[in-house]
């Protein structure tokens, strides 16, 4: 049975939590991922999806970053565990698609009609929009504005540099500004 | 200054799609940390590995520290056959003259 806490407790800080995982007690340990997990997993999921249309293996390298967070906890050192979570998301992904695996991807992805995928995003016309960007740019834009990195932090996660981060950003936001202004 | 931008708020409210649940992550944890324990007791190289690690002790600095080490065993050694020669070479009676 986990550990009851106050809900007007503040929520421990990622440092705290990854200690927890690498040398807390086993149940606290648990509990410790499954709030790192909610807090980050939906930037995490959502910057795999941006760039990988197989969702099934979207679903399988999210959880690939957290075991692999579970098991370098110790390394973690202070701030946001954010970017380090996206770094490790954006390192297997590369493996992935180094590996081959990318063709798999792509044979999903033809094998799911266009509507099933569309009703899951919470806002079709912005999804729409995204998925027609290049995907350098897709990533530079969900870092900065749904993860909220900093450029900096973004720059590392895509291991570019930070001007490199802010150019992407922007033509992306302007490309996606006028297309959505066009179907207004 | 605070950049209003709708936009910007869209892009941080969308979710391309559904985030799995927490269970099936938390089931693989489980598994690990089971087969951690089966194994045992951490090898030695691999605990003190964790333990530096732990320190804060990167891959660079272990490499420099050793280098260090190597160097500082070298110049003992060094020292030491000076030293033995010019204690050889003082005592030796056919130099005292």
């Amino acid at each position: 049975m986990g550990v009851k806490r106050d809900p007007r407790m503040p929520q421990p800080n990622d440092a705290a939590l990854l200690a927890t995982i690498h040398a807390g007690p086993p149940e606290a340990g648990r509990e410790a991922l499954r709030t790192l997990y909610e807090r980050h997993a939906a930037a995490v999921h959502g910057f795999l999806v941006r760039l990988e249309p197989d969702v099934t293996l979207c679903d399988d390298l999210l959880q690939d970053c957290f075991l692999a967070a579970r098991r370098q906890a110790g390394r973690f050192r202070e701030g946001s565990a954010r970017p380090w979570l996206l770094s490790l998301a954006a390192g297997r992904l590369r493996d992935t698609r180094r590996a081959g695996r990318r063709r798999r991807a792509r044979e999903a992805e033809v094998a799911r009609p266009e509507a099933e995928r569309d009703t899951e995003a919470s806002d079709l016309e912005l999804e729409r929009g995204m998925a027609e960007l290049p995907e350098r740019e897709r990533a530079a834009l969900h870092l900065r504005y749904h993860a909220q990195l900093t450029v900096a932090e973004a720059s590392t996660v895509l291991g570019v540099s930070p001007r490199t981060v802010k150019s992407w950003a922007a033509a992306g936001l302007a490309r996606l500004r006028k297309r959505l202004e066009d179907d207004a | 200054m605070t950049n209003h931008d709708p936009l910007l708020e869209r892009l941080g409210r969308a979710t391309p799609r559904p985030v799995p649940a927490a269970e099936r992550l938390l089931e693989r944890a489980d598994a690990e940390v089971r087969s951690e324990a089966a194994a045992g007791p951490v090898p030695l190289a691999a605990a003190a590995s964790l333990a530096l690690g732990a320190l804060g002790a990167t891959p660079a600095w272990l490499e420099a520290s050793a280098a260090e080490t190597e160097r500082t065993a070298f110049a003992a050694e060094v020292t030491s056959e000076a030293i033995e020669r010019l204690r050889a070479e003082l005592q030796s009676p056919g130099d005292s003259d």
